[in-house]
């Protein structure tokens, strides 16, 4: 009876709290290695586990839920503002470790992604979290997935302690520049946020470097960190964005920055955009941050002063070709890793298929497209062992015309219809 | 033709195959499924006996090993065959066959093992437990149906991950059970069989429903990493349908309640931005009010003062801070060495809110959306005036100023210099909560604060 009643509480605010919660784009379960303590259940095994995918197309994997919605800032973009009417909730950290119990047994989830609005202070809300984890840990013997949320200005102390029991933590950068967070978060700055990045990075780097002397060094957030950026919701190009991904990757060695396309909320600001949040944009986002990390791409290659943004109807890569054309045709059977990985729709692991077939047997175009290469993009780019009458093309002003794909795949900003189940 | 009768495993095959590849016997000539019957017998006699192509006595590379395994589970007859064949090209026609991914042996072979691979994938993501008790004891159960026959590669996981509760699963080929030991194999089961029901489907489904994002509807994306072939045993699938239809609703919603703070036209001029703001009506306080009450003061103030909303004498007269309020404010000033009117003063919120109480208009604290409505005005006149100090009166006046919820008592009296709106900001009590205060102390306390606040301003604008 009694644990009838908390499980509807624990519903009504499972509904509140996982809604505020939506808006972080973070969900990967990767990078985790634990085996199960012999008392308990739970381990990670390196590779994430998606359980389950909303109609959003965003996997599920981890429980990602706020501790509260009450927060004490007022950024604009955020459903949680103090100024906003949403409906609050607060859940003890007992309830969100029985929720993250009952769940992850169920198979349903790989773990918890525990975020929280700041009450009080960073480190008052901090502590809530830490309390959370700590006992997933020490009192139930869990070893799923956890990835807590850093609160910008957050002790170093606690940023350690969080470490200790999270595979992951992170700290949101939330905005590309200063002047964004200055309209729509004036409490919030860049500078703390990095340094709070700085201070988990200098931990890892410490762990990492303790760990070959001392095998019993304790973890500290093996899977990394990461952060998160809202794009779209301010003017800021596509160039300022990149740009500060690529030095939040140097100089913090961070696993991912997440884009998340700003998504209109409920009583948003008029200086809000109300539609639906550009897909396009963020995927194309995704990609030249995908071509800064595994290609070898630097971000003023991608985008510069005359053209700040990435284009919406061409992938970055093509885009790139198409402005550097001197440097192709590229020959797959003799060109070196790094102009390979430059060849439209040509990927890493194509890229690798490529250099070990090549030892055996002369690439053909047949091959290319054997090996699920994108050949419609990558065939006007490559010299193969047969003709390739595509080449020709290479350097015809139409070229970009019929690499655009159809406009009709751009419509993704339409809701489909329920007859496409 | 050689039929071969063998044990469906790879151990069973791997025997059958060693044999056949030291004879030389060619893939053609063999069949390893059993549904058919061979009409030929083999003679060995009149086959030209063909040579390995090394002398290794036919060892192969480990991983191929671990890779014919994974290829043994796929549902596919031809499998045996293709294993084998793929050995023996290795063996007597080319050693590097296995690096040649285009090659239609290799490529079927790297086809079918990813097929298999991503399928155990998906059994280790979308098996869902349902809570039972068998003989009193807490078993978890799960019914759930792969593509290949993969229950036994594929519940190993579960044993590594839920090895302190008994568990059971279930598929229309094999069940698989553990014990807290080891797992054990039984026959499969019909999902109209299997009778599981759990309470936790419903708080699943209440996450996965809030989880969704109805601003971001990508069907196709969803399909293609969640089959529907998987759909029947996972609980959530069922809400997919009403999602998908009410997301438009949904946004239409959002859409309707989108502008829910002032629109304003930074272009105009602090006069033109006043007079504009008389008719706004961005949020229901304008109903009950008299008249919106806007900034007054020089246009080059270099200190600028917000309160917290216009009172009763506010709201009659159209100026900010004349009633009570403004007296204690008036009174603070001059104990600051403040002039009054060198100093641009306006609120947070710029209509009076108010309910009825006796015969009085009694003061209510704005909400959070109507702060938030009105805050365009406050930035307005904020970047007309430029000033050098900004002086924010009560929690939300500093609320709109610095974009957080501040604690009055622990931060005023301090130069905050780290916001963009002004070079210093500063935090102070609103004259109310002095007329509020419980006792003599505490007000002449907050008095003097307040002074000292001002005076503070007074210095950081020099």
């Amino acid at each position: 009876m009694n644990e009838n009643r908390d499980i509807k509480t624990l519903q009504k605010k499972l509904a509140i709290l996982a809604d505020a919660a939506k808006y972080d784009a973070s969900c990967s379960s990767s990078g985790g290695k634990r085996k199960r303590d012999v008392n308990g259940m739970g381990n990670s095994e390196g590779m994430g586990i998606c359980h389950s995918y909303a109609p959003d197309g965003r996997c599920i994997s981890l429980l990602k839920i706020l501790l509260t919605n009450f927060c004490i800032y007022d950024c604009k973009f955020c459903i949680n503002r103090v100024s906003s009417d949403v409906q609050r909730a607060r859940f003890t950290p007992e309830e969100v470790i029985w929720l993250t119990l009952e769940f992850y047994r169920r198979n349903y989830i790989e773990g918890l992604f525990l975020s929280s609005g700041i009450i009080d202070s960073s480190d008052a809300t901090m502590e809530l979290l830490i309390r959370v984890a700590r006992g997933l840990r020490e009192v139930h013997k869990f070893n799923g997935y956890i990835h807590l949320k850093v609160v910008a200005g957050a002790s170093q102390e606690l940023i350690e302690e969080a470490g200790k029991w999270a595979d992951r933590i992170s700290a949101n950068i939330e905005m590309p520049v200063q002047p964004d967070l200055d309209l729509l978060a004036p409490a919030k700055t860049i500078a703390a946020a990095t340094q709070t990045m700085e201070q988990i990075s200098d931990k890892v780097i410490e762990t990492k470097d303790n760990l070959k002397s001392f095998k019993s060094t304790p973890q500290f957030a093996p899977a990394g960190q990461t952060t998160q950026m809202i794009v779209g919701a301010t003017p800021s190009a596509d160039l300022e964005i990149l740009k500060t991904s690529e030095s939040l990757y140097e100089k913090f060695s961070l696993r991912r920055v997440y884009y998340s396309a700003y998504s209109p909320i409920p009583h948003a600001d008029a200086i809000l955009p109300a539609h639906k949040p550009s897909l396009v944009r963020e995927n194309r986002l995704y990609q030249a941050d995908w071509l800064l990390r595994f290609y070898g791409f630097k971000a003023h290659e991608l985008v510069n002063a005359a053209t700040p943004n990435l284009s919406l109807d061409i992938d970055p890569k093509t885009s790139w070709a198409l402005v550097h054309r001197e440097n192709f045709p590229i020959d797959v059977n003799k060109a070196a890793r790094a102009s390979l990985l430059r060849i439209p729709g040509v990927g890493v692991k194509n890229v690798e298929r490529i250099i070990q077939l090549r030892r055996f047997h002369k690439i053909t175009l047949v091959d290319l497209q054997k090996m699920h290469i994108a050949i419609s993009r990558a065939k006007y780019f490559v010299v193969t062992a047969d003709h390739n009458p595509n080449i020709w093309m290479l350097d015809s002003e139409s070229l970009s015309q019929r690499l655009k794909p159809p406009a009709q795949q751009l419509s993704l900003f339409d809701a489909p219809a329920a007859s496409e189940l | 033709m050689i039929q071969v009768d063998f044990e469906k495993n790879f151990m069973s095959w791997r025997e059958n195959a060693r044999k056949f590849l030291a004879d030389a016997i060619p893939p053609d000539q063999i069949n390893w499924s059993q549904d058919e019957l061979s009409l030929f017998t083999f003679d060995a006699s009149s086959q030209d006996v063909k040579k390995p192509v090394s002398n290794n006595d036919f060892k192969v590379p480990p991983e191929l090993i671990s890779q014919f395994k994974t290829l043994s589970y796929a549902r596919d007859e031809d499998r045996w065959n293709l294993m084998y064949k793929i050995l023996f090209r290795l063996c007597y026609e080319n050693t590097g066959l296995l690096s040649i991914s285009i090659d239609p042996d290799i490529n079927k072979a790297e086809k079918l093992q990813k097929s298999v691979r991503h399928d155990i994938h998906k059994m280790h993501a979308f098996v869902r437990f349902k809570k039972s008790f068998v003989d009193e004891n807490e078993v978890y159960v799960a019914w759930h149906k792969p593509e290949h026959l993969i229950v036994r590669p594929g519940t190993e996981f579960f044993a590594r991950r839920f090895g302190d509760k008994r568990w059971s699963i279930f598929t229309p080929d094999e069940s698989a059970h553990w014990d807290l030991k080891k797992i054990t194999y039984g026959a499969g089961m019909a999902q109209r069989d299997f009778q599981g029901v759990d309470d936790w489907d419903e708080i699943w489904k209440t996450y996965y429903k809030s989880i969704f994002n109805p601003a971001r509807i990508k069907i196709k994306m969803m399909k293609s990493e969640m089959s529907p072939k998987y759909w029947s045993s996972m609980p959530e699938t069922s809400l997919i349908r009403d999602l998908v239809r009410d997301a438009p609703k949904a946004l239409q919603k959002m859409a309707e309640n989108i502008n829910t703070s002032a629109v304003v036209d930074l272009k105009l001029s602090l006069s033109e931005l006043k007079s504009k703001s008389s008719s706004c009506q961005a949020c229901p306080l304008y109903a009950k009010a008299t008249q919106t009450v806007f900034g007054v003061g020089p246009e080059n103030a270099s200190i600028m003062i917000v309160g917290e909303q216009p009172g009763d004498q506010e709201d009659r007269t159209g100026n900010p801070f004349v009633g009570p309020a403004g007296e204690i404010l008036s009174q603070a000033l001059i104990q600051a060495g403040i002039k009054k009117e060198s100093v641009y003063i306006t609120n947070a919120v710029k209509h009076f809110k108010w309910v009825p109480h006796k015969n009085m208009r009694l003061h209510q604290k704005p909400s959070g959306p109507e702060m938030h409505a009105c805050k365009p005005w406050l930035e307005a006149e904020i970047k007309k005036i430029k000033p050098q100090v900004i002086i924010a009166l009560g929690t939300t006046a500093a609320t709109a100023i610095i974009g957080k919820l501040p604690k009055i008592k622990d931060e005023r009296g301090k130069i905050i210099s780290s916001l963009a709106c002004a070079p210093k900001v500063i935090i102070s009590w609103h004259p109310s909560a002095l007329l509020r205060a419980g006792n003599e102390t505490e007000s002449t306390e907050k008095m003097q604060q307040l002074v000292d606040d001002l005076k503070l301003a007074l210095s950081a604008e020099e």
